[in-house]
């Protein structure tokens, strides 16, 4: 009550300030707890988002991971298999008792399906990793790939590195060529496009590959929209690869509105040339 | 036992070392000098100067530890320098009998400001959500809450003086002194190490702190 005392004509004012400052103090203080609180509240959801992001990536990844063995365990069970069956007949034991121009024939058919399965076997084996890619490089690989779809007829596709001298390390680059594999799968599926081209570029912070085409294609925000549907398996390995890489990939269709292009960029900090 | 507590918080946090070094200021105000009855009032008023000298200093080097931006620190090193002159200059050229309470309200401005500074800083910081669990944080707030409370009797100070209605000046101050002290017993007991952990083992203040 004593701040109520008008003594000296000052207790009204004071306690007027004095009210009006504690007010706007601890309305500032509250003001700031409540919003450390949305902020919290906005972080947690955003953690809850990419956790969920990242439990779609790693299904994805494993069922990609199964159907590539269901693939190749199918590769081998059903050509493989019957292949060595066949040549195991043609080289019975009752080979012994045959005349020699029969038992010639029988080695011979049998030599014929054993390199069969070698082939198979080398293609399966290429399948999972190319040769090319191993011994000459991410280049030469999507050259590779590429010729191989050109001589297919069905689109013209062509690529053009201008400045590839040091090569990446051997998954660097295996990554880069399983996400362009993905991309050209993807367009050969479902774009119609009549032709693709890659090029790469190299500057002081980055190296970026980009992908044209001119078929039926994704923006960014179908992209993630995708990547957050539980369909779009392949778009989620080309996330999941892209995450190892530490890059980014855009999807976007070009301003002249013709084509699509897919860029894939990598910070040159994330690079691993071999040494 | 307050103050082994107190003492034993204070090594883990600046704002708590820089309000134990004021507490024990007071006390040695309180308990040695001020306690004296046959104390003359010029003694009285120039204690008063040189606590406002002496808590304005305090805090600007609270402050220019806790900040992270480099440029605030260094406008409040530029406002320490040019506000310290101007406090020396008040405290040298009033004389003794009389008190000016411009020093004091400048320097609780200042201070404010800082504050302000200090937590519009934390805000825009979204890296450390759980700030508000930090010892640093509850000290600012004892700040806020004592220089914001005490800013108008301050202002009214003199003529508190002059129509010898001290008590009143001295509820106000008093009650917000208790207030001060309730927040900094929060500080106290806010571990710094909880708002680390909820903030994923970022440190929430600067490596000062």
């Amino acid at each position: 009550m004593i701040l109520l005392q008008t003594d000296g004509g000052i207790s009204g004012i004071v306690l007027l300030g004095t009210m009006g400052m504690l007010a706007l103090a601890i309305g500032m203080i509250i003001f700031i707890i409540f919003h450390q609180r949305k902020v919290i509240r906005y972080q947690m959801q955003l953690q809850e988002m990419e956790e969920e992001q990242q439990k779609l990536l790693l299904n994805a990844s494993i069922r990609w991971q199964e159907e590539e063995r269901q693939r190749i365990a199918a590769d081998l069970h059903d050509d493989a298999g019957p292949l060595l069956a066949t040549a195991r007949l043609y080289l019975n034991e009752n080979l012994v008792h045959q005349d020699i121009d029969t038992q010639l024939q029988s080695i011979y058919n049998a030599k014929q399906i054993i390199d069969d399965t070698i082939q198979l076997i080398r293609n399966i084996s290429h399948s999972l990793m190319p040769p090319t890619l191993k011994n000459f490089g991410l280049e030469s690989a999507v050259n590779d790939l590429f010729q191989k779809i050109s001589g297919s007829g069905m689109l013209n596709a062509s690529c053009r590195f201008h400045d590839y001298r040091e090569r990446l390390r051997p998954e660097q680059e295996l990554l880069i060529f399983r996400v362009i594999q993905e991309l050209v799968n993807n367009i050969l599926k479902h774009s119609s496009a009549s032709f693709i081209h890659v090029t790469q570029n190299y500057d002081d912070k980055r190296f970026f590959i980009r992908l044209h085409h001119d078929g039926k294609g994704i923006t960014q925000t179908d992209f993630e929209k995708l990547n957050k549907s539980a369909a779009g398996l392949g778009l989620k390995n080309i996330q999941s690869r892209v995450k190892v890489l530490r890059a980014r990939i855009e999807f976007e269709k070009d301003i002249s509105k013709t084509y699509f292009k897919v860029t894939l960029d990598i910070p040159v900090e994330n690079m691993e040339l071999i040494a | 036992m307050i103050l082994f507590i107190f003492l034993a918080r204070a090594r883990r946090n600046l704002g708590l070392r820089v309000f134990f070094v004021s507490i024990l200021y007071s006390l040695f105000l309180n308990f040695f000098v001020l306690s004296n009855r046959t104390i003359r009032e010029e003694f009285y008023l120039t204690t008063l100067s040189i606590t406002t000298i002496i808590e304005f200093f305090l805090f600007s080097y609270l402050f220019s530890r806790i900040l992270q931006s480099l440029f605030f620190r260094r406008v409040i090193y530029l406002i320490t320098v040019l506000v310290g002159i101007y406090l020396a200059y008040e405290f040298i050229t009033t004389p003794r009998d009389a008190y000016d309470p411009i020093p004091s309200v400048a320097s609780f401005l200042i201070i404010l400001i800082y504050c302000i500074i200090f937590l519009y800083e934390k805000i825009t910081d979204t890296s450390v959500p759980y700030f508000y669990f930090t010892s640093t944080f509850w000290v600012v707030v004892a700040i806020i809450v004592y220089c914001a409370g005490t800013f108008f009797a301050l202002v009214y100070a003199k003529s508190y003086l002059e129509s010898k209605s001290k008590s009143e000046y001295d509820f106000i101050h008093d009650s917000l002194y208790i207030i001060k002290n309730l927040i900094l017993v929060i500080a106290i007991f806010s571990t710094d190490s909880t708002a680390t952990k909820l903030n994923g083992g970022r440190n929430t203040l600067n490596k000062y702190t």
